[in-house]
């Protein structure tokens, strides 16, 4: 293993530099592959906490993505993006991850179901501003694919295509969960909060968004 | 002029500017709808807020990986290194109909140059085949088989090694086929790769 970091990773494009960083580590530089994993770590860990909901967990998952991309590195052609590649083997992973996670929560709501539910569902006291730890219980409440899909495309500003392209979903599947997503959000949004979440004049700011 | 099905499709879809005018048109009569809207313009702005809290991966992320990758044996990346492409002629090779069609050709050839009444008598069966009755035309093929038996030991040297060139890719396909199948018998399953941190 090289010590010294790889000097393209100082010069030219950033494109240019990863797929330098990229041909070096498929050649088994793991100085190169270090500065891919530096940067790319907190988009992989950030995706695989979306879908497994659970820190530790994430880590795991988010190491184990790295390491098999190391290992499949050469076979990483350069259709896609490499983020887009990595979050493919993310996704897989966390998925995989999630069932056993689910396997075992099953078992364990079984014996205590109220503190389970009680961590899912909006606490009817709470804060009814749009505060970050009640909103990451709304997009706990989605399903693996709608997490996933509002992860990649708002948090990392993907395409659809993109998303399409990281999830190996058809570019219409991504829609039809980007849409469910929406509404099962907005839907909860309503009913959490009932009017007061909602900023009065809506209508006035949509032009903002659209 | 759309309805509330319509602003709520408009809604899942995202807000797209197209249609932006007939959901306003819409809301400013359905205080169900403007509500709905609301509560989109509220939830995009909660969604744009989340995307700036990306989550750090925890202190010593990279270092944990690039332990487990030196920990790595040497054989889990070889195997993981893809495979690489047998070349065309072996596929080809491979193919029981191509090694068939390659066998047929010469032996085709063989007999079309040099057994002229082994051809004749295929001829004549093909034809009592098609107008005759089975007893005829099993008795037309005994006398190929007769005929063909008899010209094999008597057949010229060139006829001979068409003959056998025709054998070649039939040979070469049944030990591709062996190989293969005795490959997969005998080689051991693929251990999971480790999935324990280091």
């Amino acid at each position: 293993m090289k010590d010294s970091l790889p000097r393209t990773a100082e010069r030219g494009s950033p494109a240019a530099d990863e797929r330098a960083l990229i041909r070096r580590s498929a050649g088994g530089d793991a100085a190169a592959f270090r500065v891919l994993v530096d940067r790319h770590r907190d988009r992989a860990y950030g995706l695989a906490l979306r879908i497994v909901r659970s820190e530790p967990d994430a880590e795991e998952v988010a190491q184990d993505a790295f390491v098999r991309a190391w290992r499949a590195i050469g076979e990483f052609r350069g259709d896609a993006a490499f983020s887009t590649w990595l979050y493919r083997i993310v996704w897989r992973r966390a998925v995989d991850r999630a069932a056993v996670l689910k396997t075992r929560l099953d078992r364990e709501v079984a014996l205590e179901p109220e503190t389970e539910i009680a961590d899912v569902a909006p606490s009817a006291g709470a804060d009814r501003g749009p505060d970050p730890e009640r909103f990451e219980r709304m997009i706990a409440s989605l399903s693996e694919s709608q997490r996933a899909v509002v992860t990649l495309f708002y948090s990392e500003d993907r395409s659809v295509a993109e998303v399409a392209q990281a999830l190996e979903m058809p570019e219409g599947t991504v829609k039809t969960h980007l849409s469910r997503a929406r509404s099962a959000l907005r839907r909860r949004l309503l009913e959490a909060s009932g009017t007061t979440a909602i900023p009065p004049g809506g209508m006035e700011n949509i032009d903002d968004l659209v | 002029m759309i309805w509330c099905d319509g602003v709520e499709r408009w809604l899942n879809e995202g807000m797209p500017a197209r249609g932006l005018a007939a959901a306003q048109a819409h809301a400013r009569r359905c205080p169900g709808c403007d509500q709905a809207i609301a509560a989109a313009v509220a939830l995009e702005a909660m969604l744009a807020d989340a995307a700036t809290r990306t989550p750090s991966a925890p202190a010593g992320f990279t270092d944990a990986v690039m332990a487990r990758i030196d920990a790595e044996p040497m054989t889990a990346r070889a195997q993981a290194a893809p495979v690489t492409a047998p070349p065309w002629w072996l596929v080809l090779a491979a193919e029981p109909a191509a090694a068939v069609a390659l066998a047929v050709v010469p032996a085709v050839l063989a007999i079309a140059l040099y057994l002229p009444s082994v051809r004749d008598a295929l001829v004549s069966t093909v034809r009592l085949a098609t107008t005759s009755s089975v007893t005829t035309t099993l008795s037309g093929i005994s006398a190929v088989s007769a005929d063909a038996s008899g010209f094999l030991n008597a057949m010229s040297p060139a006829a001979r090694m068409i003959l056998a060139v025709g054998l070649v890719p039939l040979l070469l396909w049944g030990w591709f086929a062996a190989s293969t199948w005795l490959g997969s018998a005998l080689s051991p399953p693929r251990a999971s790769p480790p999935r324990s941190r280091t």
